[in-house]
């Protein structure tokens, strides 16, 4: 949880910049909901990578 | 058990390459709990340029704050700075070898203190440089912000709102005005280069 916590902290400062730097409401929902579903998927994807290797 | 409330981004694939022995149980009070303070974080992009900002323009634009004991001449001083940097775009724009160009010195260091400065340097590692006219039009519009909190003697401690989104579009439209012209165009891309190169030896 708490890496994919920081890692979402990450991706929504990049989605901010490169997409919406002024976000509805309604926009800001869904660029938090993505910015932590791409850290899930990045934190996933580490974790499986590290699960192979080991 | 994996409990997703995001489940039409997370695909089923990814979800299913989670160990079960490393599974960790996933609620919506999880993913409600962290949207409080990535909404922060949303606001905390213009607000570190602005911050930068309001550090900035009273000293690279001379620019003295109105109270109640500023002398008239000061203060009309102050105003005839801000209503010309206001017009025309001139809080964005200086004129450059003929060319009008967003490269005042007030507005790269802004874009060098903030992006490369700020906290160790660390937010450059979260900027795509494919986006510079963005970082270019936030600066832009940060300055702006700071000129209209003199002109109206009102400060706001809080980052600009989606009031000044038109005026962050249009400074983005300058920039893409600019590009319409060859020569304008090779100068900008000059000019950022340089301004990466410079950021990246801070």
């Amino acid at each position: 949880m708490d890496l994919i916590v920081s890692r979402a902290r990450d991706e929504i400062r990049t989605l901010v910049l490169s997409e919406n730097l002024f976000p509805s409401e309604a926009e800001r929902k869904e660029l938090i909901e993505r910015s932590v579903s791409i850290a899930a998927g990045c934190v996933l994807h580490d974790h499986r990578e590290l699960f192979s290797l080991s | 058990m994996i409990i997703v409330s995001f489940s039409r981004y997370l695909s089923t694939t990814l979800i299913n390459t989670l160990s079960p022995d490393k599974a960790e149980v996933w609620t919506t009070e999880h993913l409600n709990s962290l949207h409080p303070s990535l909404s922060t974080l949303i606001g905390g992009v213009r607000l570190s340029f602005k911050a930068t900002a309001a550090n900035l323009v009273p000293y690279a634009f001379g620019l003295h704050p109105q109270l109640s004991i500023s002398t008239s001449a000061a203060t009309r001083h102050t105003m005839e700075i801000i209503r010309e940097l206001l017009g025309d775009f001139n809080f964005f724009l200086v004129d450059h070898n003929s060319i009008r160009l967003p490269a005042h010195p007030a507005l790269i260091t802004i874009i060098l203190q903030t992006i490369f400065q700020s906290h160790g340097g660390k937010l450059q590692s979260w900027v795509d440089f494919a986006h510079l006219d963005t970082i270019f039009a936030l600066s832009g519009v940060a300055i702006y912000s700071i000129l209209l909190e003199y002109q109206t003697g009102i400060h706001h401690p809080a980052e600009f709102g989606v009031e000044f989104r038109t005026k962050f579009n249009e400074c983005k439209q300058k920039l893409d005005d600019i590009r319409g012209d060859p020569v304008a165009r090779e100068e900008l891309s000059r000019l950022q280069s340089d301004l990466i190169t410079r950021g990246k030896c801070m």
